[in-house]
C-alpha cells in the first residue's frame, strides 16, 4: 500500500517542500530508504524502526520502501525522522490521508519516539504558504517559530503516540494563537545594547560612525588599546534604524537555519551585532560546510559585523570578505549543493595603529618605522579598499573620563540619522540602490554632483595626495553622505573637506 | 697560466690598491697586526712580496700567523677582487692612502682601510657629522636638515650614518644644499641600508660618497653599527645630536667623539620629550648648546678658528601670514603628535571651522597629518 506525506529540505536559508512516500508490499523482507539521502538522513531508518517498535508498532514482515522525492535534491538534516515514520504508518493503513495532503511536517526523533526540535523551521513555515499548505506539524519546541508565519495551523508534537493518537481523528482546529504581530518602537528594540551617550569625548570617532551608519559605509578604526574603540562599535546597533517587516523575516530565516533562534513568539527584531573572535576560520566567517551553513558575515546581515583587531585575523580568513563586500551575498559552492547567503552588513573594523599600540605618541612608541609597515601589511590593499572611511581615536585623559556629562544620547544621533536615511531612499527611489556607499562606480557621476568649488577643491587634491580612481570615488560617497546629512543638494566644499578626514589610513 | 698571472702582475706594478684588498681580506691576522706590518714594509705591496724570513725578523707575527699569511697568497685572488669592485665604481684606501680621509687617521682604532663609492672626500672641507635617533619627531628631523642645509651652504661636508630617521634627514639637506656628504655605512657600501633608502643612497653617491670598512656583499649586522659609528666621530670634527633618547647609538657617537677630542653639539628639547633626554643629558654634561642656526654656525666657527657666517639667501624662508584663527590653532599643535579631538578640545573651533583652518594650515606647510586624524607642526 503507498501512503505520502509533505516535508521540507533546506537550501540554504530557504526551505523546498519534498515528499516522503512510502510502500509496503509483498516480496523480500526489507526496508529501504532512497531518494538523495545524506548519511544523517540514512541513518533515520534505524531511529524510526526502533522507535516504532517502542511505541508497539511492529514493523509487517514485508518490502517496505521510502523514498523522498524529488530525488535529484540532496537531503541533509535530521528532520526527516517523523515524516518517514508516520508515511510508513500510513502505508501500513493505520491512519488516514485526508488532512494530510495540506499539511507539512517535521522533526527528529529518539529510540523512544520522542519528537526533537530541529533546525530550519521558520523558512520551512514560510514556505508552506508559498506551496498552499495550511498546516505544519513541528516539534514541541518548535512551535513558536512556526507560528510566527500569520494563516499557518500549528499542530505542535511532543511525541510519536502523541501525533499518531491525533491523525487518527480529523485534525484539531488549531488557529494561529502564537503569531504577535510586532510593530517595534525604536525604544524598544535598544533593549540592552549600550548607548553612545556613555561614549565620553571622541569627538571625531562619534560623527564618523554617524555618517558611516547614515549610508552604511565600512569603517576601519585605529587607535590604542583602551581607547574605546570597542565599545563604540557596540553602540552602533543602537542608532541603526528599526527592521522593517521583510527584513525581520530574513533575518529570522537565516538564524532559524543556522539553529540559533531563541526570539521568544516574534521575529528578531534587534539588529543582529556579530562580533567573531580573531581566531575564527575561513569558513566560520564566509559559511560553508559540506552542507552549506551560514557564516559569520550572513549572520551579520541586516546588521554590524565588527572585526576586532583587524590585522590579527589570518589574511586567508580576511580575503573571503572580498567579493561579498562587493555583491552583498556569498555564493558557497560544494559537492552536493551550491547555495547563495545573503551577507548584506555594515563592516566594522577596529586595530592597533602599531606592534605596541601607541603610535603616533613618540613618548610612547617605540616600534620602528620596519615594524609598523609589517603590521600594516598583513592587511591587504583590496580588502582596504573596500572599507571606504577610516578614523583614529586617541586615549582619553583622566580628567575627560572623569567627567560626568553624558554626551549625545543614540535616540538624537539616530534622529538625524533617519533624515539621512529619508533622502537617500528619494533619491534612489526606483533604483535598487539603497545607501550612498552603494553607488555604483558608474553612477557616480550621476548622484555625486560637485558645487563648483568643490570642483576645483577635488581636483587640486586628487593631485596633491596622488589619489587612486577608487580611493576618490570613496571619498565622493561619504562626501555625498555628509552633504545629506548637511541638507545639501550638491557636495559642498565643506561637506568634501570633512570627507577627506575618513580617507584611507596614511601615516608618514 | 703563469703567463697569464705575470702579465697581470705587470699590469699591477704600479697599482698597491690589490695588494691593500688582500691584507685586509685576510682572516686570522688582527687589523692591529695588520698595521704593525704596513708600519714596519711601508706598504702592502712589500708584504705581499717579502718571504718568511723576512716576517718572521719584523718579530710581529707569530709562526702560525706567518703561516696564514704565506697560504693566503695561494688562496686568495690577488686581481679578480680588485677588478670587480673597480667596474663597480667602488674604491679601497688603505691608511696610507693619499685619499684616507685625514682626520679619521687620529683616533687609535682607525681602520685599515675604507671602501668608498661615490666622489672622492675633497679634504679641504671640514667634516660635520649630524646623528641622532632613528624613531624622531619632527622637530628632530627639521632641525637635523635645516642644520644639514646650512652647513652644506656653509662649505662643511656632512657626515652621517645612513639610518633612518635623523641620520637620512641630514642627508636629505645636504643634498638639498648640494653639498658634499658622507654616509658611512655598517654594512658594505655596496649594500643599501635601509633599503628603502635606495633613492637617498644615489643621491649620495652622486653629491658624496659613501664609505665603509665593511667588504663588498656584508650584509647588516647590529653588531657592526657601533663600530660604523667611530668612524662618523672620527672623521668629523664637530658632531650635532639632534634627538636622542637616554640610552641611544648617537650618545655613544658623542661620547667617543669626546674621546677623540671632537666638539660636540646638541639641539635641546623640552624636559618631557623622552626624544630629547639624551640631547638634554649632553648639554648638561658640557656639550656645546645650539640655540639657533646662526648660534650654532658661531660656536663652529669659535670651535675651529675660522669664520663661517650664514648666507643671505638662505637666511629666511618666505613664511605665509597666518590669521588669528590659525595662530590660535597652531598654538595647540606641537612636534608631537596631537589628535584632532584634543586640538578642538583646546582651541575651541569646532567641526568645519577647525577642518578648514586645519585645511589652510597644512596648506601653509605649517602643519602635517602624520597619521589619520594626528597632526604635528612641522
Amino acid at each position: 500500500m503507498y501512503f505520502s506525506v509533505k516535508t521540507s529540505v533546506l537550501h540554504g536559508i530557504d526551505s523546498m517542500v519534498v515528499s516522503c512516500e512510502s510502500d509496503v508490499s509483498n516480496g523480500m523482507p526489507v526496508f529501504l530508504l532512497v531518494g538523495f539521502l545524506s548519511e544523517e538522513v540514512k541513518e533515520s531508518r534505524e531511529r524510526v524502526r526502533t522507535a516504532l517498535s517502542n511505541i508497539g508498532i511492529s514493523l509487517p514482515v514485508k518490502r517496505i520502501t521510502v523514498n523522498i522525492s524529488p530525488a535529484s535534491i540532496k537531503k541533509s538534516g535530521t528532520s526527516f525522522d517523523l515524516p518517514i515514520a508516520i508515511s510508513i504508518i500510513g502505508a501500513m493503513g493505520m491512519i488516514q490521508s485526508k488532512d494530510l495532503d495540506r499539511s507539512l511536517m517535521l522533526g527528529e526523533m529518539n529510540l523512544q519516539g520522542d519528537i526533537l526540535p530541529v533546525n530550519g523551521v521558520l523558512p520551512a513555515a514560510l514556505s508552506c504558504k508559498e506551496n498552499g499548505i495550511d498546516i505544519i506539524i513541528v516539534p514541541d519546541e518548535n512551535k513558536k517559530e512556526a507560528s510566527l508565519v500569520p494563516g499557518l495551523k500549528v499542530i505542535p508534537v511532543k511525541s510519536l503516540s502523541d501525533l499518531i493518537a491525533i491523525l487518527k481523528n480529523p485534525l484539531p482546529d488549531v488557529s494561529d494563537i502564537y503569531y504577535k504581530n510586532s510593530e517595534t518602537e525604536y525604544s524598544e528594540i535598544l533593549g540592552n545594547i549600550p548607548d553612545f551617550k556613555n561614549i565620553k569625548g571622541q569627538r571625531l570617532l562619534r560623527r564618523a560612525l554617524e555618517i558611516a551608519v547614515s549610508g552604511m559605509h565600512n569603517i576601519l578604526i585605529s587607535g590604542p588599546p583602551g581607547a574605546g574603540k570597542t565599545l563604540a562599535a557596540k553602540c552602533v546597533p543602537s542608532i541603526l534604524p528599526p527592521m522593517t517587516e521583510p527584513e525581520k523575516i530574513l533575518i529570522s530565516k537565516i538564524y532559524s537555519a543556522a539553529g540559533i533562534f531563541r526570539e521568544e513568539g516574534s521575529l528578531l527584531s534587534t539588529r543582529p551585532f556579530r562580533s567573531p573572535h580573531h581566531s575564527v576560520s575561513k569558513a566560520g566567517l564566509a559559511g560553508g560546510g559540506r552542507n552549506p551553513m551560514p557564516g559569520e558575515i550572513t549572520l551579520a546581515t541586516g546588521g554590524v559585523l565588527f572585526l576586532d583587531e583587524l590585522p590579527e585575523f589570518s589574511r586567508d580568513t580576511l580575503e573571503v570578505l572580498r567579493q561579498p563586500l562587493e555583491s552583498h551575498d556569498i555564493y558557497i559552492s560544494r559537492v552536493s549543493q551550491s547555495v547563495t547567503f545573503p551577507a548584506d552588513f555594515m563592516l566594522i573594523a577596529s586595530m592597533n595603529p602599531c606592534p605596541c599600540g601607541y603610535f603616533p605618541d613618540l613618548n610612547k612608541c617605540h616600534c620602528n618605522e620596519p615594524d609598523i609597515r609589517r603590521y600594516m601589511k598583513k592587511l591587504s590593499g583590496p580588502l582596504l579598499d573596500r572599507i571606504d572611511m577610516t578614523t583614529s581615536v586617541k586615549a582619553l585623559s583622566f580628567d575627560e573620563l572623569k567627567n560626568a556629562e553624558l554626551s549625545e544620547s543614540s535616540y538624537e544621533i539616530y534622529k538625524r540619522i533617519e533624515k539621512v536615511m529619508d533622502i537617500q531612499k528619494k533619491r534612489f527611489n526606483g533604483t535598487n540602490i539603497l545607501f550612498n556607499s552603494r553607488i555604483p562606480a558608474e553612477k557616480i557621476e550621476k548622484y555625486c554632483v560637485l558645487s563648483d568649488d568643490a570642483a576645483l577643491f577635488a581636483k587640486d587634491r586628487f593631485i596633491k595626495l596622488e589619489l587612486s580612481a577608487r580611493s576618490y570615488h570613496k571619498i565622493l560617497k561619504i562626501g555625498r553622505t555628509i552633504a545629506d546629512s548637511n541638507e545639501h543638494e550638491y557636495i559642498e566644499n565643506n561637506d568634501l573637506k570633512e570627507a577627506f578626514l575618513y580617507r584611507d589610513l596614511t601615516w608618514k | 697560466m703563469i703567463l697569464e698571472k705575470i702579465n697581470s702582475m705587470n699590469e699591477l706594478k704600479n697599482n698597491k690598491t690589490p695588494y691593500s684588498l688582500w691584507l685586509n681580506s685576510i682572516v686570522g691576522v688582527t687589523v692591529k697586526e695588520k698595521k704593525a706590518l704596513m708600519e714596519y714594509f711601508d706598504s702592502a705591496v712589500k708584504i705581499y712580496k717579502a718571504n718568511t724570513t723576512e716576517l718572521e725578523r719584523s718579530l710581529i707575527l707569530s709562526n702560525d700567523k706567518i703561516e696564514i699569511i704565506n697560504k693566503s697568497r695561494n688562496e686568495i685572488p690577488l686581481v679578480k677582487p680588485y677588478n670587480d669592485m673597480t667596474k663597480r665604481g667602488i674604491s679601497y684606501y688603505d691608511y696610507k692612502d693619499s685619499n684616507y680621509p685625514i682626520a679619521l687617521k687620529e683616533i687609535p682604532d682607525y681602520p685599515l682601510g675604507i671602501f668608498h663609492y661615490g666622489k672622492p672626500i675633497p679634504n679641504e672641507n671640514i667634516c660635520v657629522a649630524i646623528v641622532g635617533s632613528r624613531r624622531c619627531t619632527t622637530y628632530g628631523s627639521k632641525a637635523a636638515e635645516e642644520l644639514a642645509y646650512i652647513l652644506g651652504k656653509s662649505g662643511f661636508t656632512i657626515v652621517s650614518g645612513m639610518a633612518r630617521g635623523i641620520d637620512s634627514h641630514a642627508h636629505c639637506g645636504a643634498v638639498k644644499a648640494g653639498a658634499f656628504t658622507v654616509a658611512v655605512l655598517g654594512c658594505g657600501v655596496d649594500v643599501c641600508y635601509p633599503p628603502e633608502s635606495q633613492k637617498l643612497y644615489m643621491d649620495i653617491s652622486k653629491n658624496g660618497c659613501i664609505i665603509s670598512e665593511y667588504p663588498l656583499g656584508q650584509s647588516p649586522l647590529p653588531k657592526l653599527f657601533p663600530q660604523r659609528n667611530r668612524i662618523i666621530s672620527g672623521m668629523s670634527r664637530h658632531i650635532i645630536v639632534t634627538e636622542a633618547r637616554a640610552k641611544s647609538g648617537s650618545l655613544i657617537t658623542a661620547d667617543l667623539a669626546l674621546q677623540y677630542n671632537r666638539n660636540v653639539y646638541a639641539v635641546p628639547g623640552r624636559m618631557y620629550d623622552t626624544l630629547s633626554e639624551g640631547t638634554n643629558l649632553l648639554i648638561e654634561n658640557g656639550a656645546n648648546l645650539i640655540t639657533s642656526p646662526e648660534n650654532m654656525l658661531k660656536l663652529i666657527s669659535q670651535n675651529s678658528f675660522r669664520n663661517f657666517e650664514i648666507m643671505d639667501e638662505l637666511s629666511h624662508e618666505s613664511i605665509d601670514e597666518l590669521n588669528d584663527n590659525e595662530s590660535i590653532v597652531l598654538k595647540e599643535i606641537d612636534y608631537y603628535s596631537i589628535h584632532r579631538d584634543d586640538i578642538e578640545k583646546n582651541s575651541g573651533f569646532t567641526g568645519d571651522n577647525l577642518t578648514d583652518i586645519l585645511d589652510s594650515l597644512t596648506e601653509k606647510n605649517r602643519i602635517n597629518e602624520i597619521y589619520s586624524g594626528y597632526y604635528v607642526r612641522k
